[in-house]
């Protein structure tokens, strides 16, 4: 699964760390989602999509391997 | 979402020094030192006795014995299991995948090591490694998670 959240991280102007505290995980957890070493749970798609105000499959979306 | 069975991550600390503690002297008593004091004797409950099922004679239910193993071994299960299952600073459900990975790796490893002393150990020496294997597990986790940890906040890039 591969996901934009650097990207739409940088539209929106937010820094992984502040990401992390709206979503109530660490930097870790966002540095591994966006280096697509953390697939996160249903529950956090949901979230980190929320924060972008945008659809979970905008923000994720499956890969070939999938 | 929360992550179950962890205390409190302000009880990590006194288990880090309650471990270091028991990890030490553990290590010194395996090492074969024999913590001998008469503090340490002490009437205890033995619920399978070696004479339980000798004709004739009454079981050895109370003993007096030194309870240096007791202790030892018990303060480091404690103490081990306390510290893997404290709440990290920033516990989310990344931190625990990384503790649940630890674990699956520790039990893989502990038992292909606990498979090569049965096939490379005989006698006593297996008898010993199979003392060791006691804890190994615990170990094997608690450093595999430490250093998952670590790797993870190694890969942070800067942020202004």
């Amino acid at each position: 699964m591969k996901n934009s959240i650097k990207i739409e991280r940088a539209v929106a102007g937010i820094t992984q760390e502040e990401l992390a505290k709206r979503i109530g995980v660490s930097r870790q957890t966002i540095n591994a989602m966006e280096s697509g070493k953390y697939i996160p749970s249903t529950v956090l798609a949901l979230k980190i999509a929320r924060v972008f105000s945008k659809s979970v499959e905008s923000v994720f979306s499956l890969e070939e391997r999938d | 979402m929360r992550s179950q069975y962890l205390l409190p991550h302000r009880c990590k600390l006194p288990a880090m020094l309650l471990f270091a503690f028991f990890f030490v002297l553990g290590l010194v008593q395996l090492s074969g030192h024999e913590f001998d004091y008469p503090f340490l004797y002490r009437t205890v409950i033995n619920i399978a006795p070696s004479n339980l099922f000798q004709n004739g004679i009454k079981p050895d239910f109370i003993q007096r014995v030194n309870i240096a193993n007791t202790v030892l071994g018990v303060g480091f299960i404690l103490s081990a299991l306390m510290l893997g299952f404290s709440a990290e600073k920033h516990e989310d459900e990344y931190v625990s995948g990384l503790r649940l990975s630890a674990l699956s790796w520790a039990l893989i490893v502990n038992y292909l090591l606990l498979a090569a002393a049965f096939l490379l150990l005989y006698d006593l020496s297996f008898l010993s490694a199979m003392t060791y294997n006691l804890f190994t597990v615990l170990l094997l986790f608690l450093a595999r998670f430490q250093y998952l940890l670590y790797k993870s906040r190694s890969n942070l890039p800067y942020e202004e």
